[in-house]
């Protein structure tokens, strides 16, 4: 089937004309020839809604004014919005808005990128008419924890309703009553609950929502920014870091056309506050008897090196396990790898901190196996022992625009899951019967499957994780193959959750011959057969699936370093703790779940005397006795870090051209004492009527058009058109990055492996993932998505909880044979009876207590208390 | 007055004219069978383009060709009919449903056979519940009869037709608000296009019809083009039935020709003025219309001539206000009408139409002054021709339409007089 | 109820399309609907809640309290305001000790100021319980 070739049409637009596709929204075709129209309701992501009449132009032949936004082009269409008929539209339009609108733009967070103001300013009448008293709402009424809602501000232009009902299709905020009574809010003032709120802010183009951690906290024109990549997941969205003061107190999505689009999930938009908030590691800490002291950076490498120098040469290379990688840069993670493995020698490396095994279909499967942007033209996806909304949740509104564009959704999972709403499939699975489930599948041949063009088959990241996760990676790629014919091995994937687990495993991150998996690591720690263990940015008390086994592994290894940007549980335990940067404070290269490798930016300086990863690494690799040609590697290593970067085999050129110096001690990678602006961050300038705001004051300053035409016509056109969020505030769009190649090469065909069912037994078996909010580093400040008293919630069966006369919402003990938490009871009337479902980061409860290495889909006993 | 057969309400006082055997018994169906038996889908089509049926809800599109742009390979259409009926001064449809539940559905069953539709949904205003109890009575005895199903009459066309009650909401007579209130969503007009003959219900290309241009179709197929085309002007024929209302003698709906005098209507058919009083004025084509005065009633009631005029047709709403009555006050109530519905989806329809009576609310009771004047020109200006869909005209035009027609009313109203209230009080 | 529901859905090619319906049903059983109902009717047809209740609210016959046992909903547009309503509605609710949009005390009547009817050759006209009346000579007519 080929596709008709487009039909070109010529319009003009104010004199200039431009060939657009036929059909191209009029509004689209004067952006292509660079002339901006207002707009408010009109955002190219979301359906038409003819709203605000803001953009009513001129269309020859046409007697009434058109609204630019509804109208789509004809050949030989000659259009204007400089006519005198289409100013008195437009000033009429931002009159009637500015009849019920507050104009507290001095204490409004959107002052300054407010396209209210801008219009109001251009286009906007220069005094109000009216003598209407203005209409009064709720100030600051909360619609969740993290978004605010100013009614009196609201211009009613339905972005955020829709949304969140086309988009994110969580269609929990509506406008009730109508005319001009109509409000916005929730079913009941229940708060938000979908994960992509931040976006509603994003669109909101006035300041009716407004972002709780960002409230109050700076103006625009205060902000530095670093244009990078979100450090939260494998999707890799565009983000723009802003700080103010040298704190990061803003994220805002880029334009990723590829990637993200124009969205973020509510993790990426709020969960900022670990960069910049208390507590981060500052300065590098030595064990001395039971607590961790300050020390010098040169004292503390020296004494690592040495450990690590006595270990190899007592116990030999393989003494030592490196833990970690996937949050690092690839520059890092090709650091790690020369420092460790190829330089000191140890088998024992995985990126994975609690894998299983390494290579077979796991590893051949890893990742994305096409393009996110492709991921929309499929015409069925499935999606087995996943929750895509959970594990990568801008991937999943790619997802969504498949399903909406026709494509079938097919869940195979064991216990209920977000993203069954949209399914048209759900194969509830036996616990631990995924490779049953799909067998079974594949004999229905369901022809939503067998018919597709462009199926997907995707399996979650916690098949890393599980006993049975080879035999479910192989059981999928059977299953594919069966449903598609051998190529479907090519739109084959397992996913992974870090940020950068795909330069890791391309970094060679994973376990060398001899070498055991992440998980089996801290197992052999426990049976002493390790005798160093170095922690990178993994926390396993936390998030390893056996607490006691990992407390066993920490305080039997004669030696644990552990590298991370703060404080943890795991951190407490170590001999050596060094302080590292975040991912905002980085610069450098990392690779998404689609292989796409993004530079970062860094937007702020570590805190205290943290350094990035890398300078560590080189730093420490240069006291070590390291073998060739790692020795080689890293010696043609200087301290100049971006330069480094730059000779590395694997890395792309970082970022904007950063330059880094020495510090006078001759430390590697320290940053020099450079204010931001030496640093390559540019400092905003955005839109700003000096003084005299709100609009109609005295002394209301009028600026030039001329000052924001020069400002939109600076906004780059690449990677499709910039979408403009405001008048004046493009977010910027992001460098396509580099798309590496696929990993996989030779793709099976695997031996099918058998399935694990836990072991037989009373009681519910305890089914755990980590959700997207929860407990964790990254979150630990972000008090408002993580409520500080936040408390852990079991899922539980009706029949289950019945049974054990169990109320929602009330406080229960689980206990397993491994342990025994408190939580609090949630009935999910999806939950089939004899499961039950809890968040491993679960805030407040540490729920690997309740499970072994040996079981991790143990039976609990759940009881009231 | 001359002579006149009506005919959309020709069963009007006939005894249970709402059964079916009695509608068959005079007449009913007939059309239908003719239609199935001797004409193509096309031939009936081209029957209602022959006729030049203009569409009765107020726009006046020729209803043939309105059918004519559904395509025809479309697998799944739909026919909407607008029984919403819900701008002041206009209740025709209530009475001709009451009378002839059956007329209708036989013209929306001429109208899926015409176009190929499968499913119509009669989407009646919430308030009219005697009204949708009818209409569902009428087509459950349709359906019994095999006018409605499976196989109608033993033709290949099949037919289902649903009524869809409406719950308290104007603008669900605009169109594409009826549309999204069917589909469950919130009311508010889309915006075109696509046009609903393209993408309308559920998706799918869809006609849209008034209740009373439905009524037309059955005799139209029935008694041929020529005939209906020989009833009224040329340019909009027919029969229309006009709704007279206020301080007439004899309120009710009036079916006369297309293109009628005003006079006649008012003066002869509703019996004149009650109680020895003079007209004040006259808003002919329900709320959004142009009042009329006195001396303006000789205009024939048809779309182009009251546009000639400067006011409209609308659905025949004719409201009637002897001298008594205060026009200011009026189109406060007016004012409030719209404000209470406009739907609230585009700005100026949604401001605008609480700025007008704001200043109403202060003109009406003579509180205002010459700049509210000026504010209430100003502010329906910039509503008119500028909002997504008609409703801003509508409440833009009896605005307009007064200052220009009535200012001295306006200006007395802003010097603290009322030239209506003050004569009122010197009589008394 | 929730099967009355199902068997709506059949005649729609949306489930989201037998919402008005079932709010009519509902309405129609329990004469007004509550918050709950709101919850039931939107989980039964797939919809979010906000979503339903920001369809409902649109409406004005929608009942959102408990009402009335009756409910008398009186035209207050032009042509019913020219022949009386305001005076019949003012008489309404003198007689019954309410302002337009109560409900008397002891729960038999709810008045309401209400939009043209389509009734203007009733004028005045009211609808009570949505049955037609008029034109209504007396606020006792409507009472008896």
């Amino acid at each position: 089937m080929t596709e008709a070739p487009q039909h070109i049409v010529k319009v003009t637009i104010d004199g200039v004309t431009v060939e657009v596709p036929r059909n191209t929204l009029l509004i689209e075709a004067a952006g292509k020839a660079g002339v901006h129209v207002p707009r408010f309701c009109y955002h190219p992501k979301l359906s038409l809604a003819g709203a605000c009449r803001l953009c009513s132009v001129s269309v020859e032949k046409m007697p009434k004014l058109q609204t630019a936004c509804t109208t789509p082009v004809a050949e030989g269409m000659v259009a204007r919005t400089n006519t005198p008929e289409v100013e008195d539209a437009r000033r009429s339009v931002l009159e009637f808005l500015l009849l019920n609108h507050p104009l507290d733009c001095p204490v409004c967070d959107a002052a300054g990128e407010c396209p209210l103001q801008d219009y109001s300013h251009l286009y906007g009448p220069d005094a109000s008419r009216s003598q209407i008293p203005k209409r009064r709402a709720p100030k600051a009424s909360r619609l969740s924890p993290v978004v605010v809602l100013d009614m009196e501000r609201c211009i009613l232009c339905y972005r955020c309703t829709r949304f969140m009902d086309e988009v994110a299709g969580d269609a929990e905020l509506a406008f009730y009553d109508r005319g001009s009574t109509s409000v916005l809010g929730t079913f009941d003032g229940s708060p938000l609950r979908s994960k992509f709120q931040g976006n509603i802010i994003e669109l909101c183009p006035v300041g009716a929502l407004t972002s709780e951690p960002y409230r109050f906290r700076a103006r625009p024109q205060d902000l530095a920014y670093g244009d990078s990549i979100c450090g939260h997941c494998a999707v890799g969205c565009a983000v723009r870091y802003e700080a103010r003061r040298g704190e990061v107190v803003r994220v805002k999505p880029r334009q990723h056309e590829d990637v993200n689009e124009v969205w973020l999930c509510d993790k990426g938009y709020f969960g900022f506050e670990y960069v910049s908030q208390a507590p981060r590691l500052e300065h590098p800490l030595v064990r001395s008897g039971d607590s961790l002291v300050p020390a010098r950076w040169n004292d503390v490498l020296d004494v690592v090196a040495d450990r690590l120098r006595q270990i190899v040469q007592r116990y030999g290379a393989d003494a030592v396990g490196v833990l970690g990688g996937s949050r690092l840069t690839n520059e890092e993670c090709r650091v790690v790898e020369r420092v460790f493995r190829t330089g000191l020698g140890t088998p024992h490396i995985d990126h994975r901190s609690a894998a299983r095994g390494t290579g077979g279909a796991l590893t051949d499967l890893a990742g994305l196996p096409v393009p996110i942007a492709e991921v929309e033209l499929a015409d069925a996806i499935v999606v087995v022992a996943m929750d895509p909304t959970e594990e990568l949740p801008v991937l999943w509104l790619r997802m969504r625009k498949a399903i909406r564009n026709g494509a079938s959704l097919v869940v195979v999972s064991s216990r209920p899951v977000d993203a069954e709403r949209d399914a048209a499939i759900v194969y509830r699975a036996d616990v631990g019967g995924e490779v049953d489930a799909l067998a079974e599948l594949a004999s229905q041949r369901p022809h939503l499957l067998v018919e597709a063009k462009r199926p997907l088959f995707l399996a979650g990241s916690s098949l890393e994780t599980r006993p049975d996760g080879e035999a479910v990676a192989r059981a999928l790629a059977a299953f594919a193959r069966e449903m598609a014919g051998p190529d479907a091995l090519r739109r084959t994937g397992v996913m992974s959750r870090a940020p950068n687990a795909m330069g890791a495993l391309r970094a060679g991150l994973v376990p060398g011959e001899k070498g055991v998996a992440g998980g089996q690591l801290l197992a052999s720690a426990a049976e002493g057969r390790l005798r160093a263990l170095y922690l990178i940015g993994v926390d396993p008390l936390r998030t390893f699936p056996d607490r006691d086994l990992v407390e066993r592994a920490l305080r039997r290894v004669d030696f644990l370093v552990v590298q991370d940007i703060a404080p943890s549980a795991t951190a407490g335990k170590a001999h050596v703790v060094l302080p590292a940067a975040a991912l905002p404070e980085k610069e450098g290269t990392i690779t998404n779940i689609e292989g796409r490798r993004q530079p970062l930016a860094p937007v702020v300086q570590p805190p205290g005397e943290a350094r990035t990863d890398l300078a560590i690494l080189l730093d420490l690799a240069g006291r070590l006795d390291l073998r060739e040609p790692s020795r080689e590697f890293l010696a043609r290593a200087p301290g100049r870090v971006p330069e480094t970067a730059a000779v590395l085999p694997a890395a792309g050129a970082p970022g904007p051209g950063t330059k880094m110096t020495p510090a006078p001690g001759g430390v590697y990678g320290v940053y020099a004492s450079a204010t931001p602006q030496t640093r390559g961050i540019t400092t905003q300038k955005p839109f700003f009527a000096p003084g005299g705001w709100p609009l109609g004051m005295p002394g209301s300053a009028r600026v030039s058009p001329i000052h924001l035409g020069a400002s939109l016509a600076a906004v780059p056109l690449s990677a499709g058109e910039e979408i403009l969020r405001t008048s004046d505030q493009p977010h910027g769009v992001a460098e396509p990055g580099v798309l590496e190649p696929p990993l996989r090469d030779a793709l099976g065909p695997y031996e099918p492996l058998a399935g694990h069912a836990p072991h037989p037994g009373e009681g519910i078996v305890l089914l755990t993932a980590p959700l997207l909010i929860g407990s964790g580093t990254m979150l630990a400040r972000s008090q408002r998505l993580v409520a500080a008293d936040a408390h852990g919630t079991i899922d539980l069966s009706p029949r289950d909880a019945e049974r054990r006369g169990i109320a929602d919402g009330a406080r229960v003990t689980v206990s397993s044979r491994y342990g025994r938490v408190h939580a609090y009871a949630r009935i999910d009337p999806r939950m089939p009876a004899g499961r039950a479902f809890m968040a491993e980061n679960a805030p407040g409860v540490h729920t690997n207590l309740l499970l072994a290495w040996h079981d991790s889909q143990p039976r609990v006993e759940v009881a009231p208390e | 007055m001359t002579p006149y057969e009506p005919v959309l309400l020709r069963r009007l006082g006939l005894e249970r004219s709402g059964d079916i055997d009695v509608y068959e018994r005079t007449g009913g169906y007939q059309a239908l069978r003719k239609a199935l038996k001797e004409m193509s889908p096309q031939q009936v089509t081209d029957e209602v383009i022959a006729s030049n049926l203009r569409g009765r809800g107020g726009a006046g599109f020729p209803t043939g060709r309105k059918w004519s742009f559904i395509p025809k390979d479309a697998p799944v259409k739909y026919l909407a009919v607008n029984a919403d009926e819900s701008e002041p001064g206009t209740f025709n449809n209530r009475v001709f449903i009451d009378a002839d539940p059956h007329a209708l559905i036989e013209g929306i069953l001429l109208c899926c056979y015409a176009v190929g539709i499968s499913a119509a949904y009669i989407y009646i205003r919430g308030e009219n519940v005697p009204g949708a109890r009818a209409l569902e009575r009428s087509v459950a005895q349709a359906r019994a009869a095999g006018y409605v199903g499976r196989g109608i009459l033993g033709s290949d066309f099949s037919c289902e037709i649903h009524v869809f009650r409406g719950a308290g909401a104007y603008i669900c007579g605009e169109e594409t608000a009826l549309l999204e209130s069917i589909e469950g969503k919130r009311p508010q007009p889309r915006s075109r296009p696509p046009f609903p003959a393209v993408i309308g219900l559920f998706g799918k290309p869809t006609v849209i019809n008034n209740v009373e241009t439905l009524g037309c179709v059955p005799s139209i197929v029935e008694r041929g083009a020529a005939w209906f085309k020989g009833i009224g002007p040329e340019n909009a024929p027919g029969p229309k039935l006009y709704c007279l209302s206020g301080h007439v003698t004899k309120p009710g709906v009036y079916e006369r020709p297309m293109g009628t005098p005003l006079r006649e209507l008012v003066e002869e058919h509703a019996g004149g003025i009650r109680g020895g009083r003079q007209l004040g004025f006259v808003i002919p084509g329900a709320a959004a219309s142009t009042a009329l005065k006195p001396d303006e009633i000789d205009v024939a009631m048809d779309f182009d001539s009251l546009r000639k005029i400067g006011t409209e047709l609308g659905a025949g709403g004719i409201m009637v206000f002897d001298d008594r009555v205060c026009i200011i006050e009026t189109l406060e109530r007016l004012a409030r009408f719209f404000r209470h519905e406009s739907c609230g989806k585009c700005v100026p329809c949604r401001e605008g139409t609480v700025w007008q009576h704001v200043l109403l609310t202060r003109l009406g009771p003579r509180q205002g002054s010459a700049r509210d004047i000026e504010m209430l020109k100003s502010v329906s200006e910039q509503i008119s021709g500028k909002t997504l869909c008609a409703l801003g005209d509508f409440a833009a035009a009896p605005q307009l339409g007064a200052l220009r027609k009535f200012p001295e009313h306006f200006i007395a109203h802003a010097n603290g007089h009322c030239p209506v209230r003050d004569a009122a009080a010197v009589t008394a | 109820m929730l099967e009355q529901i199902d068997s709506l859905v059949g005649r729609y090619p949306t489930r989201r399309a037998a919402l008005l319906p079932s709010l009519w049903l509902v309405q129609e059983s329990r004469g007004w609907i509550s918050r709950d109902d709101v919850a039931e009717v939107s989980d039964r047809l797939g919809l979010a809640a906000a979503d339903a209740e920001g369809v409902l609210s649109f409406y004005f016959l929608f009942h959102r309290q408990p009402r009335g046992t009756v409910v008398i909903d009186v035209c207050d547009n032009v042509i019913c305001q020219a022949n009386g309503a305001e005076q019949l509605l003012s008489d309404l609710c003198a007689r019954l000790g309410i302002r337009p949009g109560e409900t008397t005390a002891d729960g038999r009547y709810t008045i309401r100021r209400q939009e043209c009817i389509a009734a203007c050759h009733q004028a005045p006209a009211v609808q009570v319980d949505l049955e037609y009346r008029g034109p209504v000579r007396s606020a006792e007519e409507l009472l008896a």
